[in-house]
């Protein structure tokens, strides 16, 4: 499958694209969902850590050298075999300087258990002579020191190590005595002999990790970004959407949230435009309108977009993202309010007064307020899942469906989320889209197919679970995914160039 | 990077460890440190090299160097500012040719200094008397191969040419480098 549209981890189709026969009937001849192959897998923490301990062994052996000293050379080659072992056999002493590794006399001094060890035998605490410290100018009898020597207060050892810490985060394993020109690397010896707060030792112990600094300088893997994950994801450089285990979607190359279809410099573009033009739209983030015909304040509990009033007297349907008459979006079996039609906006004798600056600010608009719609739905598409393991509970509870028979709500629930997801970021790829044009007319027809399939669905599992029917729910999710692969793939064509309708690249567009 | 976060806040620590920093008194060790250079810069008496407080701000010093004999340089005087952050001196002091008087290949035109002793280079062991005496060095021998001022990069190697510009640059300067 092609690869730019990073379409995959969706699962494939089996299902017809026609929706005219019965649903009763089809979920009988469909295939089952096949898992697509994926371009990304998924590692846990033993995973990396047996990945980097192969490594490290290898050049152990290779080198004839220790277990540390071998660490400390593939992290500080980023984890370049072949360059570290042409680099040693040509000059092994260089390689061992460079890389901050002692050789030579030990003139370590450290504290521990109440002891000092200089240069590895153990003497009484305060038995050293006063020396003055380089760093605070003070003289004292409690310093330490790395194996060359170089000596410096406790004190100033445990802020300089705090900082390198706190200032350069992981990259305080290559940390190196304070001393101008001095290249050896502080030790974990050392680190653990003085008073750091015990946060500060866990970040430098956390960036001594081997598997740590194998996964952070392997450009084909990164950590799963959900806060204490620990899975990493491998896939090929410049990748773009995957998905952890734990669930997480992030796009593998900006490590942002996932973004398909839109690239990562369109979103970052669209994410400062989001910022600089918030204040002014805030009031669409809002779960809350008035009913456009009678006022009443209608709150968005659903992910649908088909708003009916709650007001007895009124009870108007509505599109929650124009507010207009929800009758207009079914008109020709389309759910369209994707669509910015200039033309549309010229009709309208309000708009016509409007300079240049309004309509920009306009179009911006139009496509912020489906891409916050869209944003906001998946929120309650989480809650919605939470309330559909209730409804397979009680599904169980009547006795005729077994757990395996309702799974397929979850799946359509999946399906529904993935959508859902993928919707809001088709906005910000159209407003970057160039106006006109053979593809943006393909592109927005597939993205109406998606929308409107999505809405149905979202719909139907609003549904009370008596009127849920299995067939119904399996076709509309099913044409759901297809839609969405259809549309992903469209996107991952363009973007391969293999498109000949495509006139202008994706931001060419004039940005208002 | 943010890894501070998935751990645990500080717990005590154990009496064994060597060190205790008391953050409460670290405003206190930076300007025990400042004082401590200042009366060693007054004492030493290094040629051509100076720096007091301005005024009761001790974070904030002015810098006055002097071309060495034998370069292009030679005789011209230069003020510097020097702003000293919290961090001193694990972190290097913002030093700046001020007024940016300083024609040279690493100077550019705001008077920031590309050197790397300020930069990458820095260490805690470095202070205001090697920072000086850095930047003296630094004018008599610049880095020719990644200037901030293309044009005193191209006059270098010709020195006559050189002076001419340094100097019509130095007097165009309205605040010029006459001592109080
Ligand atoms: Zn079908
Ligand atoms: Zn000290
Ligand atoms: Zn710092
Ligand atoms: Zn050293
Ligand atoms: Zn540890
Ligand atoms: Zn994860
Ligand atoms: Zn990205
Ligand atoms: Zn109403
Ligand atoms: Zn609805
Ligand atoms: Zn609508
Ligand atoms: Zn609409
Ligand atoms: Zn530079």
């Amino acid at each position: 499958m092609s690869e730019a549209g990073s379409s995959d981890g969706y699962d494939e189709m089996s299902c017809s694209q026609e929706d005219t026969s019965d649903p009763e009937e089809e979920i009988f001849d469909s295939e089952p969902i096949r898992q697509q192959t994926q371009t990304f897998t998924v590692l846990d923490a033993s995973e990396c850590l047996a990945l980097a301990q192969k490594e490290v062994d290898e050049v152990r052996e290779l080198l004839c050298c220790s277990e540390e000293v071998a660490s400390i050379l593939m992290r500080q080659f980023r984890w370049n075999r072949e360059k570290l072992t042409e680099e040693y056999l040509c000059d092994a002493d260089k390689v061992l300087k460079r890389a901050g590794i002692h050789q030579g006399e030990n003139l370590e001094i450290v504290h521990a258990d109440g002891a000092v060890a200089v240069g590895g035998t153990s003497q009484p605490r305060g038995s050293l002579p006063d020396v003055q410290c380089l760093i605070c100018y003070e003289t004292s009898a409690d310093y330490s020191a790395l194996g060359c020597g170089h000596q410096f207060c406790n004190t100033c050892y445990t802020t300089f190590l705090a900082h390198k810490i706190t200032d350069e985060g992981y990259n305080c394993v290559f940390a190196t005595c304070p001393k101008p020109e001095c290249s050896l690397v502080v030790s974990e010896r050392l680190v653990h002999s003085l008073a750091l707060p015990a946060d500060k030792r866990a970040i430098f112990d956390k960036a001594r990790r081997i598997e740590r600094s194998y996964v952070d300088d392997n450009p084909n893997l990164k950590w799963c970004t959900a806060a204490g994950c620990g899975n990493a994801i491998r896939a090929p450089k410049g990748h773009l959407g995957v998905k952890c285990s734990c669930g997480q979607r992030f796009c593998f190359k900006c490590n942002d949230e996932d973004h398909a279809p839109c690239s990562c410099e369109e979103l970052a573009k669209w994410m400062v435009k989001c910022r600089d033009d918030s204040e002014t739209y805030n009031w669409l983030m809002s779960n809350t309108k008035a009913c456009p015909k009678c006022a009443t304040s209608i709150e968005k509990n659903g992910g649908c977009n088909h708003m009916t009033c709650k007001n007895s007297s009124c009870k108007f349907e509505f599109c929650w993202v124009c507010l207009g008459p929800w009758r207009i979006h079914r008109a020709g079996s389309y759910y369209s309010c994707n669509r910015y039609d200039p033309e549309k906006e010229k009709e309208n004798p309000e708009a016509k007064k409007k300079d240049s600056s309004r309509a920009a600010l306009e179009r911006y608009l139009h496509y912020y307020t489906r891409f916050t719609n869209h944003h906001n739905s998946l929120k309650f598409e989480v809650e919605a899942r939470a309330k559909m393991e209730e409804k397979i509970k009680e599904m169980e509870k009547q006795g005729d469906k077994t757990w395996i028979d309702c799974t397929y709500l979850k799946d359509a629930n999946e399906a529904l989320y993935e959508c859902r997801y993928a919707l809001q970021y088709t906005y910000v790829y159209a407003f970057y889209l160039p106006q006109g044009g053979n593809f943006r007319t393909h592109f927005e027809m597939n993205q109406t197919e998606l929308e409107q399939q999505t809405e149905q669905l979202s719909e139907m599992l609003e549904k009370d679970v008596s009127e849920i029917h299995r067939a119904e729910v399996v076709h509309c999710f099913t044409m759901a995914k297809t839609r969405l692969t259809n549309l992903l793939e469209l996107v991952a064509v363009r973007g391969s160039g293999s498109a000949t309708d495509t006139s202008g690249g994706a931001g060419s567009s004039s940005d208002p | 990077m943010s890894a501070s976060g998935a751990f645990p806040a500080a717990a005590g620590t154990s009496s064994s460890k060597a060190g205790a920093p008391a953050p409460a008194a670290s405003g206190q060790s930076v300007n025990k440190r400042l004082q401590s250079e200042l009366m060693s810069l007054m004492m030493g008496g290094d040629a051509g090299i100076s720096a007091f407080p301005d005024g009761d701000n001790i974070f904030q010093w002015t810098g006055t160097i002097t071309g060495g004999a034998g370069t292009v340089y030679e005789g011209l005087t230069f003020k510097l500012s020097l702003k000293f952050p919290t961090g001193y001196p694990y972190e290097a002091p913002a030093v700046t040719f001020n007024p940016p008087s300083c024609f040279h290949p690493n100077v550019d035109q705001y008077g920031n200094i590309c050197l790397d002793i300020l930069k990458e280079k820095w260490s805690a062991v470095y202070n205001v008397r090697t920072i000086l005496l850095s930047i003296q060095s630094l004018l008599g021998d610049p880095n020719l191969d990644s200037p901030l001022n293309g044009h005193a990069a191209s006059l270098w190697p010709n020195q006559a040419d050189f002076k001419k510009a340094l100097l019509k640059h130095k007097s165009s300067l309205p605040s010029g480098e006459r001592r109080p």
